[in-house]
This record gives structure tokens, C-alpha cells and sequence, in this order.
């Protein structure tokens, strides 16, 4: 398994620890609205960051792998990186773009006409994430099929 | 000029044009009157729909051409995303930080900021296409 392999994989566990200690914190909570309750907004909070930070840190330890034992990502990786970013970038500004368009048509249809401040930043945030996780995905499974450099 | 360089040109030129126009269609006009007034509403969806059509019709033309492009176009047009992916994340950063700062007070968002935040997103996201293409061709030589 090559260090790009791994750090698809690494990414994955990640962001797919991200997205499990979220819906734990939904389902605790019994709402999504993590800014309605203080403990539930900082934990909110802590989980996102470390998940970030996490993927920082994977980062800059690969590289400092990457450069002492002077690996360095072939054509091929950057070939199927390029190819999960493309996806990655498709299906997580396809992700906002529905979380924008419901949000807004589920609130004007109960004749609101305004959201939690914290709403966009929620909404991107979870962009973020769908780009990263869905980017790992990607990585894994076109290393899995053994794809060409083409 | 290379064709593909040459539409992604005109797309991002016309396209710059359109997102100017919506840009000053909201900027002359109360923004909470898009949820009343339908002409308004229609400028704007005319004006949207406009930027990414533009596009299409500009560079995809060149692309159902294959003989008009070569491996170094294939290659610029592999790489122009990075710069559409950068464009739309600051994009979406600036949005959520001029939101909160502007209401932070209020603790609420008027909904209509959603849709122009989505409008304003895919507007920027087919001009940033265009501009990686060219920065692209900038690049090479």
C-alpha cells in the first residue's frame, strides 16, 4: 500500500469518525440545531475541529515521511487524487446547493422569513466534510480498481 | 490564440458582464422586494442562468470540436477545476463570515441570503472555470 493509499484510508476513518460523533450528538440531543443548546454547539464544535486538525496533521506527517524516506507520489497518485478531487468537489458543492435550496424552500413555505445565524456556517461546514470524506472515497475505491495513470 | 483559450475568453468576458448586471440589479434594488416582486425575480433567474449558459455554449462548442484541441488544452482543461474549487470554498468563507458579522446581533438571517448565496456560488463557480482555463494558457507560455 502506497502513502497516498494510506492517506486516503486515514482520511476516511476521519471524516467517517466526524460523521458518526455528529449523529451521535443529533440523536443525544433529539435535533440537528446543534446552536440550541450550549454544551451540544461547543461539542459540535470540538468535533469538527479535531476532525480538521486530525487531517493537518495526517498531512504534515506524510509529508515528513514522504520527504525522510524520499517517497514521492508517482503519476499515477496524482492521477487518481486529481480524479477524487474532481468528484469530491461535484458531489459536495451538489450537497450545498440541496441543503441551500431545501433550507430556503422549507422555511419560506412555513412563512419564516429568517434563519439561525449559524445556519450558513452549518450548511458549509458540512460541505466541507462531504468534499473530504467523498475525496477518500473516491482515492479508495480507484486504488482499489488498480487505476491507470492515462 | 488557441480556440479553446480564445472561447474561454469571450465566456469569461460575457460572463463577467452578466454577474456585474446582477450585482447592480441587486445593488439599485431592495433586496427583501426578490420574495415580492416577480420582474425582479425573473431579472435575476435570467441573469443566472445566463452566466453558466454562456459558458457552455462559449467552451463546450470548442470541446464537441476534437480536432480544435490538442494534449496541451486537454491537460489545461484538467487542471482548471483547482482554481473553480479555490474560487467557490473563499467564495462560501466570505459568505458565512459577512453573514454572521452583519447579523450577529439580530441572531437571524434573512432567508433570501440562502438563494443568493447559492446564485452567487455557481455564478462564481462558471467563472472561475473560464479563469482557470486562461491562467492556465498563461501559464504554458
Amino acid at each position: 500500500m502506497s502513502i497516498s493509499q494510506k492517506s486516503a484510508w486515514i482520511q476516511f476513518l476521519i471524516f467517517a469518525g466526524v460523521i458518526v460523533g455528529w449523529m451521535v450528538l443529533f440523536a443525544v440531543n433529539g435535533t440537528v440545531f446543534y446552536w440550541l443548546d450550549e454544551t451540544m454547539k461547543m461539542t459540535f464544535y470540538y468535533i469538527s475541529a479535531a476532525g480538521f486538525a486530525a487531517l493537518v496533521t495526517m498531512n504534515l506527517i506524510m509529508s515528513l515521511l514522504g520527504e525522510r524516506r524520499r517517497i514521492a507520489s508517482d503519476e499515477r497518485d496524482k492521477a487518481i487524487w486529481r480524479r477524487a478531487s474532481l468528484w469530491a468537489t461535484a458531489v459536495s458543492y451538489t450537497t450545498v446547493a440541496i441543503l441551500l435550496l431545501l433550507t430556503s424552500i422549507l422555511y419560506m413555505k412555513q412563512s419564516s422569513e429568517a434563519i439561525s445565524v449559524y445556519f450558513p456556517l452549518f450548511i458549509v461546514v458540512i460541505g466541507g466534510v462531504t468534499l473530504l470524506l467523498t475525496q477518500s472515497i473516491v482515492a479508495i475505491v480507484l486504488y482499489g480498481r488498480n487505476m491507470s495513470y492515462a | 490564440m488557441a480556440p479553446l483559450q480564445k472561447r474561454a475568453l469571450i465566456g469569461f468576458s460575457l460572463g463577467l458582464i452578466l454577474a456585474v448586471l446582477l450585482v447592480v440589479v441587486f445593488a439599485t434594488r431592495d433586496i427583501y422586494t426578490f420574495d415580492t416582486d416577480v420582474n425582479f425575480r425573473l431579472m435575476v433567474y435570467a441573469l443566472w442562468i445566463g452566466v453558466p449558459l454562456v459558458y457552455l455554449i462559449t467552451v463546450n462548442l470548442t470541446l464537441r470540436k476534437p480536432q480544435q484541441i490538442d494534449e496541451r488544452d486537454r491537460s489545461i482543461m484538467e487542471r482548471a477545476p483547482k482554481i473553480q474549487y479555490l474560487a467557490v470554498l473563499f467564495s462560501t468563507i466570505a459568505w458565512v463570515i459577512a453573514l454572521t458579522e452583519a447579523f450577529w446581533d439580530k441572531g437571524q438571517v434573512p432567508v433570501i441570503f440562502l438563494t443568493l448565496m447559492l446564485i452567487s456560488t455557481l455564478v462564481i463557480s462558471t467563472l472561475a472555470q473560464s479563469l482557470g482555463i486562461l491562467t492556465g494558457y498563461w501559464k504554458y507560455s
